[in-house]
């Protein structure tokens, strides 16, 4: 186990590696420097501000900065909030993002796997297709479709939620929702395709050969194997729901990392949008680990 | 056993009339078609037939395995101590099943649970119908483990069953299966997906528990020769229903219907040296089309027109019954 | 211990001719009525937003102020934007250009995803071990953030746009073509083919593609609304197609900043997106069903 762990954190370093270098040298591939764009900017200012930054120094130079910094987990200055990090930026911003992610995927698989389980019970009923469609409707309604729609009805026109904002804990029900639904929806459909198949295995006769009820089936032979598929799908579940919170924060106004990424992305903060890469794709592989750990545990035949 | 026993007259289990069709989109599959047999205490009844004539699903009937839809019971009864198991709903069927009549399955690789440890799924009979406490169920579960012949039983019991070759996954079936002592064991064609050597230990296995315990046992197979060593009688199945019943000896030795006799004839071991092989010319029927008569006639060397009357299976010896209308008429002498 | 008696098959398998693994599939997918709604829902779409403009009397960019924000009526079927310029006439070309980004970036994903698929499954080993581990490791990373970065490093220019799209959309395709190559090299009808010393061009051309043709089909056919559904997404971010162009994408968004006073310029560009990726994602899973394809991860 300890070892396996090891191991999958000895790859991340490659990854992250790549992914770092990848953005660092992109953002090095636009024309002109990141302070350009500023007509008002005299030129002995710009360059003082690319002194401070590092600019003045060959880009191979710059590099090397950048990955020493990194390895102390210093992502560096803003270029747009000269007196603020990018660390400081996201320890802000990062919490709120990921109370709102974490609602959205906590509710995501609460529906998702209870639909799921019942749709896979008596499948091909009216039970199931309604189910079914739902979930379509579910993937086919894009979080910036439901978003807006959602503020219009429960805000708009019923009153029971505010339009933005994250105040109280009724300001979390609505966003959490919107970002879950699309995840509840691929979550059921996965719950019931993988009871599905489990449920047609040769053990499950044996079970009900033993004389296990219903319940017993469902709960003590078919659940971890019918739930392999959502583990595994819980990887690019997070990672969308990471997306989603772009959408999700600025409909909703929420003062989380997604929106000012997006914030960022719109005025060339360019070290900030490194940044957040990095720690995205640090998150993500992290993540992407965990799901592995769990699959393994829940899956005997996988070896450490 | 725990049950007192009725009246000595009651045969354990007595089938009468069984009928199972699936209901498929290509038509109604009429895969048990008027099944009738019984079985004493302590006996065991060997149930031979090719694949499709309705052995395994005539058992899977009698314990509610019918996958349903598509798959519907329309008729009969199997009366097992006063109680008729087709008309129990899942929960009186719960109480019967793992705990007075037991099932081994024709493949232990898929037949257990690849999720879970041996152990939970070896005393789960136990926990579910006697309320052993967990300990207690372990401990007997271990036994059960050595009783079958699984050497380390306490440590291997934490094992999963992909740790395990077939040989050893059919034992652990057998162990979990016995392991609330029932009064009847079924044996579905367990020994068909194992090699040759542990087919025999399998057998062996199964004959010795059965002669330390006492139970009944019903054993399906295609294989004549695993029947003739281990049953005292033998029901022959054809297309969903039974051919021919009777005594293992007289089964073998003088066969009255010419499906079995064609059966018998064509066990390579038991002809001459070099003579040609036998083969059954034909296909066995399409179970979805209705048939009238004998339906084993298109294929019958000794067919006439009065085959495609309906046949039933009559007596015709001391516990010898036969459904060919030419046999019972003696017209026919194999 | 006796043998057991030769028992015969019931089963006996007859060639099938080459049309009929497509044909059984049509019958299969007729019969599955959302996939036929969604083709059929497809192909409505599609016409109205190429035929669509010529029979408009309105162009997408002409404004009419004295038209401002008008609701659906006789005159402006779908209403007017707060710019008075017909909302039809522009669904019908933000139609264009949501559909063609689906399907230019598909391509694009297409060609990538089948070479390097193919590549790791032909040449097999090493190489293809190392080919998919690649691919594992992109599938860990949040792509939709690269596809940001992209447009905030080299502006948003559509080109760019679907290409970047297409580079991120390929992994999926290239597992399925190297699953497929995979369980295809291993068929006794190549083997065969092999041994009857048929050159490896013909086996490539008659063997594996026609075989290997109905999943990238089907994957061609998810990966549109996936693809629509990350243009849409970026342009309602404000980094995807920019003005005066528009997309589905950027008319939701446009519509959903004036959602409260003039609800039909949200719902009616959504209804039609929404209504897209339905029928896509119908028409695939149909397909998927009637061509009897599997998912294998590897």
């Amino acid at each position: 186990m300890f070892r396996f762990i090891a191991a999958r954190l000895m790859q991340t370093v490659p990854v992250l590696f790549v992914v770092a270098t990848l953005t660092f040298f992109m953002v090095r591939l636009v024309p002109g420097g990141p302070f350009d764009a500023e007509r008002n900017v005299p030129p002995e200012i710009k360059r003082e501000l690319e002194a401070y930054y590092g600019l003045d120094k060959p880009v191979f130079h710059q590099y090397l900065d950048y990955l020493g910094r990194l390895l102390h987990g210093d992502l560096g200055p803003s270029y747009k909030y000269a007196n603020r990090s990018v660390n400081e930026m996201i320890a802000a911003t990062f919490p709120v993002s990921l109370q709102l992610g974490g609602m959205a995927l906590g509710l995501a698989l609460i529906f998702g796997v209870t639909a799921g389980i019942i749709a896979s019970l008596r499948p091909n009923s009216a039970l199931d297709y309604t189910a079914s469609s739902i979930s379509m409707m579910g993937i086919c309604l894009p979080t910036f479709v439901l978003g807006p729609l959602f503020i219009l009805v429960f805000a708009l026109n019923l009153r029971w939620v505010n339009a933005s904002g994250w105040f109280d804990a009724a300001d979390r029900i609505l966003p959490a929702a919107t970002l879950g639904i699309a995840y509840a929806a691929s979550i059921a459909r996965l719950t019931r395709g993988g009871m599905l198949e489990i449920l047609n295995q040769d053990f499950i006769r044996t079970a009900r050969a033993k004389g296990a009820s219903s319940t017993r089936i469902i709960l003590r032979h078919t659940l971890r194997g019918g739930l392999l598929p959502v583990v595994s799908y819980l990887g690019p579940a997070a990672a969308g729901i990471l997306t989603g919170s772009f959408v999700i924060e600025t409909i909703f106004q929420i003062p989380g990392l997604g929106r000012h990424f997006v914030t960022s992305a719109f005025n060339r903060d360019f070290t900030m949008v490194t940044g957040i890469v990095i720690f995205y794709a640090v998150l993500i592989v992290f993540f992407n680990l965990l799901v592995d750990i769990v699959q393994i545990w829940l899956n005997p035949k996988l070896k450490f | 056993m725990c049950e007192p026993q009725k009246t000595d007259a009651m045969p354990l289990l007595q089938v009468k009339n069984l009928r199972t069709y699936f209901h498929t989109r290509n038509g109604v599959v009429r895969a048990v078609d008027d099944v009738s047999f019984e079985i004493e205490k302590g006996e065991t009844l060997g149930i031979v037939g090719e694949s499709g004539s309705g052995k395994s699903v005539t058992c899977y009937s009698l314990l509610g395995l019918i996958p349903q839809p598509p798959g519907r019971i329309e008729s009969g009864e199997a009366i097992f101590d006063n109680t008729d198991l087709l008309k129990c709903s899942t929960a009186e069927l719960n109480r019967i099943r793992g705990k007075r009549i037991a099932m081994i399955f024709q493949d232990p690789m898929t037949s257990l649970n690849p999720y879970m440890r041996i152990e939970d799924q070896l005393i789960e009979p136990l926990l579910i119908h006697e309320k052993t406490g967990r300990q207690r169920a372990v401990e007997l579960g271990v036994q059960a483990l050595k009783d079958v012949g699984i050497q380390d039983a306490a440590q291997r019991i934490r094992s999963y069953p992909h740790e395990f070759s077939g040989g050893m996954r059919q034992r652990v079936m057998i162990a979990m299966a016995l392991i609330t002592k029932p009064d009847l064991l079924i044996a579905d064609e367990p020994t068909t997906a194992l090699d040759v050597t542990v087919q025999a230990q399998i057998i062996e296995l199964v004959k010795r528990m059965q002669a330390e315990r006492g139970m009944a046992v019903i054993w399906i197979s295609h294989d004549l020769g695993v029947v003739a060593g281990l049953c005292q009688r033998v029901n022959v199945m054809y297309a969903g229903r039974v051919v021919e019943s009777g005594p293992t000896t007289s089964i073998y030795r003088s066969p009255k219907h010419p499906y079995n006799h064609a059966l018998q004839k064509s066990i390579p071991a038991l002809q001459p040296k070099g003579a040609e092989l036998y083969t059954i010319a034909g296909m066995p029927p399409d179970l979805s089309k209705p048939v009238t008569g004998c339906a084993f006639m298109p294929r019958c060397e000794f067919a006439q027109d009065i085959c495609r009357a309906p046949v039933e299976l009559k007596k015709d010896g001391p516990g010898h019954a036969t459904a060919c209308t030419r046999a019972q008429r003696g017209e026919i002498n194999l | 211990m006796t043998q057991s008696p030769p028992i015969t098959n019931a089963a006996t398998t007859t060639a099938e001719p080459g049309a009929s693994l497509w044909h059984d599939a049509w019958l299969r997918l007729r019969k599955n009525r959302l996939a036929i709604f969604g083709g059929a829902a497809l192909i409505v779409i599609s016409l109205f937003c190429l035929i669509g403009p010529a029979c408009s009397p309105y162009t997408y960019e002409q404004q009419d102020f004295s038209q401002y924000a008008k609701a659906p009526s006789t005159q402006h079927w779908f209403g007017t934007d707060k710019l008075g310029r017909d909302q039809m006439t522009r669904i019908m070309h933000g139609g264009r250009i949501s559909l063609g980004v689906g399907i230019c970036a598909t391509l694009v994903s297409l060609t990538i995803g089948v070479l390097y698929g193919a590549l790791a499954g032909f040449i097999g080993g090493k190489t293809d071990a190392t080919l998919m581990r690649i691919v594992d490791i992109l599938y860990a990373l949040p792509f939709t953030v690269f596809v940001i970065l992209l447009m905030v490093v080299f502006g948003r220019n559509i080109v760019l746009l679907f290409a970047a799209i297409g580079a991120v959309e390929w992994l999926t395709m290239a597992r399925i073509v190297r699953g497929q190559i995979l369980t295809l090299k291993k068929q006794e009808f190549i083997e065969a083919a092999i041994a009857l010393g048929l050159r490896k061009r013909r086996i490539i051309l008659r063997h594996l593609i026609p075989n290997a043709l109905g999943p990238i089909i089907v994957y061609t056919t998810l990966t549109i609304p996936a693809v629509m559904l990350l243009e849409a997404f970026l342009s309602f971010l404000g980094l995807g197609v920019q003005p005066p162009m528009s997309s589905w994408g950027t008319m939701i968004k446009d519509g959903a900043e004036l959602m409260e006073e003039f609800p039909w310029l949200l719902v009616i560009p959504a209804a039609f997106f929404s209504l897209t990726l339905f029928s896509l994602n119908f028409l695939g899973d149909g397909l998927r069903d009637a061509l009897d394809v599997r998912t294998s991860k590897d």
